[in-house]
């Protein structure tokens, strides 16, 4: 989106939002109008992108922002808690991990907020119901078949020009996240599996052969559709790829790979808002210590990197990175020096412009529990409709179906 | 093709795996029932899976404890085999319906136990029950270890209940989804449930001092009920019938539901007291089966398409590249995404999976190269060693294939071709644009290349 000057784009969006009247001239053979149409085709996030972080398996948000002050915190976790070189200090109740320090260091810089106890009522210690739920946005009695991502795609784009590159997932597989109702976000772990189309005249051809029509009712129409929709964000893609390269140094982790490649693309100037990437691994029944710093390890010097090379573009301004998991854990570690499934956790937000950092409420209170595992404090759709609202400048109600009251961070 | 060799490939589609040079020769110029006859007879052959030995026991018969990490390798491990090795039987298998029956209630009763071993018990009990008798399956799966230690029943003690099966039995595997029972339901019966455990021998074991034995109040009805009670009290209700029906018309006629369809299904399968194998007869030879919007409308699963590539030109890949196809296509056979199972329909669709999908035919040319991810090893992929994007040699034979298409001449082949592989609407296809990129320069070429071509259509992916 950077094509035309701001100025541009209010007058044009006030044209195509009376598009009723869209005169005559617009329509026509007027090639600069026509280009400058198209591009309001795009969600109008004022130039803000959106990088979601999923940690699969549920993170223990207690070992990543440590209630290091708390005497029942160290009662419960005798050999798990954290304390003393092993952590780095936030305020005077909770400190950061210290293998977060690439999170620490953009902590300094008033780049981090950390949202503690976020959850939902009746909260499911299932990973698959609970990430259903986080992903769909839906309440924990509902069962929906789109996602958060997925139904912001259908309410900001034009379905005449569908690019599901808009909503970009680093996977093999799409997530429930990004599906919507008429449009999809588009999975790509792989930038060479895309090129698959594009050097490949039987499938190219067949793609572009489509034309839209009003009735996709059967799947043959539904493939067409689905492989004319791939081959057009798989050229643009492919435009955009290997542009830029990030300066930074990332892990040499899928994660820190996956972010990499999203710090290329948004260098190279892809017009995505919104992508999405995942980190596995937080599963952790038993020897917990060790396997849940090695990926916070991964995570806060992937962050540091990508914060890096957004800083040396100036783009940093105009990204906000949201880490979340499905669950937290329980309080008190388990036999095996590890913990189990629980619920209310912590959610972390890093960028240029939070207009609030740093903690943005209380620690979670650890004396009281319910079963023993945190209550939640904010419901998680209250930080959707923040950042749907307040960064993307979408209308979060229609997309959640629901008006959640927003937080002021963003 | 004529309307009986229409409807024979249909059939062949909906109880196995789509025609084949072999399954045509066999059955054109039968009428249907007789095909339908010799497809039920074939799938009276049960032949277990035993490819995961009983893991090293003591003296007692108990299994040797092994270390949570240790155990969860292994049986990873063990659970790869067991999908290659079913994969194989799929491809080959004479009992085609009982193998895909086999796959819709490994759907139903989706399981990712950690235990080799247990799983390929579990999928035993699956396949001989497979067109036997629901009530019956029901009452086993309940009991099969893989399945208690899946769903917590371990856990589920008199002093904390745990209600993962209670809660999955009546919404996945009977009811449905908040039909027909309430929060109160899910926890009396949970403490039904309680006791029903797995031993150290990996079986079944009901353990009495776990167990409550208190009275319930569930349904309507009051009473010291067992687990055994509790699934009675399910199979008495009609809605079972209907969930069972309405699903097994999504898989196995079209994934849009008729619900009067449905209703006459859920009948049927009522007055036989759950007979399986009677339902699929009657769907089977019911005319409506044979409807043109049941024809050609139903978007291939993962599995099916792997399949039937290996049974029309013995597609091979080496042992982690399967898995890794089946990763990428969406469905890997001992690792559903979750209780639920796989979604059938446009679910399996995405941009990845559709390139993939339509690429493969390409890659099978000449036992050519495939694009695929380079699947680490599963202890690196804990690790987060990032997948390589590397060829994968593909071996293929097209031999049966091309001597199927003998008789049609160079005009004829791309229709013929097309009549054989496609049983959607294939008005959309450019016949121009196939004949323009295949190899004329022999005629095996010819005929390699075109059904390649083919079989890079969406409309492949239909059936």
């Amino acid at each position: 989106m950077s094509n035309y000057s701001r100025k541009d784009f209010i007058k044009l969006a006030g044209l195509v939002s009376a598009s009723m009247l869209l005169p005559n001239f617009l329509r026509g053979n007027n090639k600069h109008a026509a280009k400058l149409i198209n591009k309001l085709s795009l969600p109008q996030t004022n130039g803000n992108r959106l990088v979601v972080i999923q940690f699969s398996g549920g993170n223990d948000g207690l070992n990543t922002i440590v209630p290091f002050a708390d005497d029942l915190y160290h009662s419960n976790r005798p050999g798990l808690g954290l304390s003393g070189a092993e952590i780095i200090k936030i305020n005077d109740q909770l400190a950061f991990n210290n293998n977060l320090a690439g999170l620490a260091d953009l902590h300094n810089e008033a780049h981090v907020a950390l949202l503690n106890s976020v959850g939902y009522p009746n909260p499911n210690r299932s990973h698959f119901r609970s990430m259903d739920i986080w992903q769909s946005a839906s309440d924990e009695n509902k069962y929906l078949q789109t996602g958060w991502i997925g139904r912001w795609l259908d309410a900001t784009c034009d379905p005449k020009n569908i690019k599901p590159h808009l909503a970009l997932e680093m996977d093999e597989t799409l997530s429930l996240a990004l599906k919507g109702e008429t449009m999809n976000g588009l999975a790509m772990r792989n930038p060479g599996r895309l090129e698959l189309i594009l050097k490949d005249p039987l499938m190219e051809t067949i793609g572009e052969a489509w034309t839209p029509h009003d009735d996709d009712h059967h799947n043959v129409e539904y493939l067409h559709k689905t492989l004319a929709e791939v081959s057009k964000s798989a050229g643009y893609l492919h435009e955009h790829l290997f542009k830029h390269n990030a300066k930074a140094i990332y892990p040499q982790h899928a994660f820190g790979q996956q972010m990499k490649l999203v710090a290329e693309l948004i260098l190279a100037d892809c017009e995505t808002p919104v992508y999405y990437v995942s980190l596995p691994g937080f599963d952790t029944h038993a020897a917990q210590k060790d396997h849940q710093n090695k990926q916070l390890k991964v995570y806060g010097d992937t962050m540091k990197a990508f914060a890096q090379d957004m800083k040396d573009s100036g783009l940093w301004n105009n990204t906000l990175v949201m880490t979340f998991s499905e669950f937290g854990r329980r309080v008190k570690q388990n036999a095996s020096k590890g913990t189990d499934h629980g619920t209310a956790n912590v959610m972390m937000f890093a960028g240029g412009s939070l207009k609030k950092n740093g903690a943005l409420n209380a620690a979670p209170d650890l004396s009281d529990l319910d079963n023993g595992d945190l209550k939640f404090k904010v419901d998680f759709r209250q930080v959707y409709a923040t950042v749907m609202q307040n960064w993307l400048g979408a209308n979060s109600e229609i997309i959640l179906g629901n008006s959640f009251p927003t937080l002021d961070f963003v | 093709m004529n309307n009986n060799e229409k409807k024979l490939h249909h059939l062949l589609h909906r109880t196995g795996f789509g025609p084949t040079p072999e399954l045509i020769d066999r059955f054109s110029g039968m009428a249907i029932p007789d095909v339908q006859k010799e497809i039920f007879s074939d799938a009276e052959i049960i032949q277990d899976l035993t490819i995961i030995p009983r893991p090293d026991t003591n003296d007692k018969g108990e299994v040797r404890p092994l270390k949570v990490v240790v155990l969860v390798l292994k049986s990873q491990k063990e659970k790869e085999l067991l999908n290659l090795a079913w994969i194989d039987r799929m491809a080959v298998a004479q009992a085609m319906l009982r193998e895909k029956m086999t796959m819709f209630w490994h759907n139903h009763f989706a399981t990712s136990a950690n235990f080799g071993w247990l799983m390929q018990v579990q999928h035993n009990l699956l396949r001989k029950h497979a067109l036997g008798n629901f009530a019956t399956m029901l009452h086993e799966i309940s009991k099969d270890p893989a399945m208690i230690l899946w769903l917590n029943n371990q856990e589920n003690k008199k002093d904390a209940p745990n209600e993962n099966f209670a809660r999955e039995v009546m919404e996945l595997f009977t009811l449905g989804e908040g039909n027909g029972y309430s929060e109160n339901d899910i926890k009396q019966a949970a403490r039904a449930f309680t006791g029903w455990a797995v031993n150290k021998k990996g079986e079944f074991e009901f353990r009495e001092k776990d167990h409550d034995d208190g009275e319930k109040e569930l349904f309507g009805k009051k009473g010291n009920f067992g687990g055994e009670d509790i699934i009675n009290m399910l199979l008495e209700k009609e809605q079972v019938s209907i969930f069972i029906a309405r699903k097994i018309y999504k898989w196995f006629v079209n994934h849009e539901v008729d619900e009067e369809r449905v209703d006459e299904l859920a009948k049927k399968f009522r007055s036989s007291k759950y007979d399986i194998s009677d339902l699929m007869q009657y769907i089977f030879s019911s005319s409506w089966f044979y409807d043109e919007e049941n024809i050609g409308c139903n978007i291939v699963t993962p599995v099916e398409l792997i399949v039937r590539l290996k049974k029309l030109c013995k597609l091979e890949v080496d042992d982690q590249q399967m898995l890794a196809l089946q990763q990428v296509l969406g469905q890997t056979l001992f690792l559903p995404p979750n209780v639920a199972g796989w979604k059938p329909g446009r679910a399996w669709i995405n941009s990845t999976s559709l390139v993939q999908r339509m690429h493969l035919p390409k890659a099978m040319l000449d036992s050519g190269t495939a694009r695929l991810n380079k699947r680490p090893a599963f202890e690196e992929q804990n690790n987060g060693k990032p997948a390589a994007d590397e060829k994968v040699k593909v071996k293929t034979e097209w031999k049966l294939l091309v001597d199927h298409f003998t008789k049609k001449s160079d005009a004829e082949l791309t229709e013929a071709i097309i009549d054989f592989l496609i049983l959607s609407p294939n008005d959309r296809i450019d016949r121009q644009l196939i004949e323009k990129n295949i190899d004329a320069s022999n005629r095996e070429r010819r005929v390699i290349t075109t059904i390649a071509a083919v079989m890079q259509t969406p409309e492949f992916q239909i059936v």
